[in-house]
C-alpha cells in the first residue's frame, strides 16, 4: 500500500464518518481541526478504519496518537504487517 | 484547614515567600513537606495511607516501564489499578454505611487515587514516562492546592514542571493572587449567600408554597458553580504562587447549548479523566456492538461520575439522568446535524433556546445531587411550578435580605469569568499609570475586606460543597 493510496482511502473514511466531503487530511491535523471530532465520533472513526483496512487496534495504540500523521503511520505499520 | 480561611491564606503567603529562598533541587521536598503538613491538619491518621499508596505506585510505575513489552505487565497494571479502585471503594462504602457513627471520608482520597490511577495507565500506554524522582512524584500526588478538590492534573503535565521547579514570575504572582481573590469573592460573597436561598428552598421543598421549590431548582446550580469553581480558582492561584500551572476545570458551563457540550465545560479535569480511562477503553471493547455499545459506555461513565460523589441513591439517580440525556444527545446527533444543515434558521433558534433547555436539564440532575433523599428530589421536580403564588411574601421575608444580594453577586461572577477567559494574562504593567494604581489599590481594598470577613467568620465557616468528595 502506497502513501497516496493510504491517504486517499483514509480521506474517504473521514468523509464518511464526519459526513463532510470537504475535509482534506494533513499529517499535522488534530481532532480540534475537525468539527464533530470528539471522544464519541473518535471511536466511530476507529471502527471505520478497522473495517476499511482490515486491521484491529488496541486501546493502548489509540491512546498514544496525537495527530493524523501518527494515525497514518500506525495504519501502514499494522496493514503492512498483515499484507 | 479549609482553603477560604485566614489561617490557610496566611500560611500560603508565608510558604510562597519561603519557597523563593529554597534551592531548586530542594523545592519538591519543600512542597511535599508543606502538602503533608496541610494534610495532617485535616487527617493525620491518613498520612501513612497517602505516603504508602504514593510509594507503591511510584515503584509500580518503574516496574511497568521496565517490563512494558512483556505480556505479564498488563496483568500487573490491572492488579495495581484494581487495588487503587478497591482502596477508594472501601472508603466510599464505609461512608455510605456511616460506619462508626460519624465516619468522614479521608480528605482528597477521590482526587489523589485518580491521579495515581491515571499515572499508572499513562506509563503503561507510554503516553507519559515513569517518574524517577520520588520527591517530585510525592509532590504531584499530595500537592496541597489540589488535594482538597482538584483540579485532577495529569502527571505528564505536572511532573515536568516540578523537575524544572521555576520560581513564579511577577505576572504569575499577580494572576495567582487575582485568581485567589476571585475565588474568595465567589465563595464568600456569592456561594455562601446563595446557599441561604438554596438551603431554605430544600428545607421547605415539600410544603404548599411553591417559591422554595423554584429557589432550590434554579439557584442551586448557580451556587454549585460559584462554590466549586471558587475552589478551582484558589487551587490554580495557589499553585501559580509556586510557579506551577494547573489545568482549568470550568469553561462557562451554563453557556452550553447541549448536554454533551455542558460536560465538555463542567468539571473538565474529571470528565477528561473518565473519557480517557473509562469511556474510551470501554467503548473500544464494545465497539462492534453499534449504538448499544455507545449507550452502555455512556451509562457506565455517567453512573461512575454520580457514584464518585458518594454511594447513595440520589447520586445514582443523578448519574442515570445524565446518561439518558447523553445517550439521546449522541444518538440524535447525526439527525440534528442534517436537520440544521437543511434549515439554517433552526440553528439560530437553538443557539438561544439550547442553553435555556440545557440549564433546566442540568438543574433536574442537580436537584438529585443536592437532595437528601430521592423522594425530596422528586417532589421538587414534579411540583416545580405549583403553588408559586401561595405565601409569596412570607417566603421572601423569611430569608435575610442579604441572601438575595447573592443573585446580583452571581451576575458579577459571570462578568468576571468572562474577563478572565478573555485575558488570562493580566497586562497591568503595560497599562497607563492611573490604571495600574487603581488596579493595585482596588486589589488591596478587596483583599483587606475579605481578610476581615474571614477573621470575623473564623468560628463559622461554611464548608465547600466539593471538599467532601
Amino acid at each position: 500500500m502506497t502513501d497516496t493510496d493510504l491517504t486517499k482511502r483514509l480521506t474517504d473514511v473521514f468523509h464518511r464518518t464526519f459526513d463532510d466531503d470537504r475535509l482534506t487530511l494533513s499529517r499535522t491535523m488534530v481532532a480540534a481541526d475537525v468539527e464533530d471530532w470528539d471522544s464519541l465520533t473518535h471511536i466511530n472513526l476507529i471502527v471505520e478504519i478497522e473495517r476499511e483496512f482490515g486491521i484491529k487496534f488496541t486501546t493502548r495504540e489509540i491512546a498514544g496518537l496525537t495527530n493524523v500523521g501518527e494515525l497514518m503511520d500506525l495504519i501502514s505499520r499494522k496493514a503492512g504487517l498483515i499484507a | 484547614m479549609g482553603l477560604v480561611t485566614f489561617d490557610f491564606l496566611a500560611l500560603l503567603a508565608l510558604g510562597a515567600v519561603l519557597y523563593r529562598f529554597v534551592p531548586r533541587r530542594a523545592r519538591a521536598a519543600f512542597l511535599v513537606a508543606a502538602s503533608y503538613l496541610f494534610y495532617a491538619t485535616w487527617n493525620p491518621g491518613m498520612l501513612l495511607a497517602l505516603f504508602a499508596s504514593t510509594a507503591v505506585v511510584f515503584a509500580a510505575g518503574r516496574w511497568i516501564e521496565a517490563w512494558r513489552e512483556r505480556p505479564a505487565v498488563s496483568r500487573l497494571v490491572a492488579i495495581a489499578v484494581g487495588v487503587l479502585v478497591a482502596y477508594l471503594a472501601v472508603f466510599k462504602i464505609a461512608e455510605a454505611m456511616r460506619l462508626g457513627g460519624g465516619f468522614v471520608i479521608p480528605l482528597g482520597i477521590s482526587y489523589y487515587t485518580f491521579k495515581l490511577i491515571s499515572y499508572l495507565i499513562d506509563v503503561y500506554w507510554a503516553t507519559g514516562p515513569a517518574e524517577t524522582d520520588f520527591l517530585c512524584f510525592a509532590a504531584y500526588v499530595a500537592f496541597f492546592p489540589q488535594i482538597v478538590a482538584g483540579p485532577i492534573q495529569r502527571g505528564s503535565d505536572f511532573l515536568p514542571q516540578m523537575h524544572r521547579a521555576p520560581l513564579a514570575t511577577a505576572p504569575m504572582i499577580l494572576s495567582g493572587i487575582t485568581r485567589i481573590v476571585l475565588g474568595c469573592f465567589k465563595k464568600l460573597a456569592v456561594a455562601d449567600t446563595l446557599a441561604l436561598l438554596v438551603n431554605y428552598g430544600f428545607n421547605h421543598a415539600t410544603g404548599t408554597a411553591g417559591l422554595p421549590r423554584l429557589m432550590a431548582f434554579y439557584v442551586f446550580p448557580l451556587q454549585l458553580f460559584a462554590d466549586f469553581s471558587a475552589l478551582t480558582d484558589i487551587a490554580i492561584g495557589a499553585a501559580r504562587l509556586f510557579g506551577l500551572e494547573s489545568p482549568e476545570n470550568f469553561d462557562a458551563p451554563y453557556s452550553a447549548a447541549s448536554i454533551s457540550e455542558y460536560w465538555r465545560r463542567w468539571h473538565m479535569t474529571l470528565t477528561h479523566w473518565l473519557r480517557d480511562y473509562v469511556f474510551t477503553p470501554l467503548r473500544m471493547r464494545l465497539r462492534n456492538w453499534g449504538n448499544a455499545g455507545l449507550a452502555v459506555s455512556l451509562t457506565v461513565n455517567m453512573v461512575l461520575i454520580g457514584l464518585w460523589h458518594g454511594l447513595t441513591l440520589p447520586f445514582l439517580v443523578f448519574g442515570l439522568i445524565h446518561s439518558v440525556y447523553l445517550v439521546v444527545d449522541a444518538l440524535t446527533a447525526q439527525y440534528r446535524k442534517k436537520l440544521y444543515r437543511k434549515r439554517r434558521w433552526l440553528s439560530l433558534v437553538t443557539d438561544w433556546i439550547g442553553p435555556v433547555v440545557t440549564y433546566h436539564l442540568v438543574a433536574i440532575g442537580d436537584v438529585f445531587f443536592r437532595a437528601r433523599s430521592f423522594a425530596d428530589g422528586f417532589a421538587i421536580v414534579a411540583r416545580l411550578y405549583s403553588g408559586v403564588t401561595v405565601e409569596f411574601g412570607t417566603v421572601v421575608s423569611a430569608i435575610q435580605a442579604g441572601a438575595w444580594i447573592g443573585l446580583g453577586g452571581y451576575a458579577l461572577v459571570e462578568v468576571l469569568e468572562y474577563i478572565r477567559r478573555r485575558q488570562p494574562e493580566l497586562r497591568v504593567a503595560a497599562a497607563p499609570r492611573w490604571i495600574r494604581w487603581s488596579a493595585v489599590s482596588c486589589a488591596l481594598v478587596v483583599a483587606v475586606f475579605f481578610l476581615a470577613v474571614l477573621l470575623a467568620r473564623k468560628s463559622a465557616v461554611n464548608p465547600f460543597v466539593y471538599a467532601i468528595f
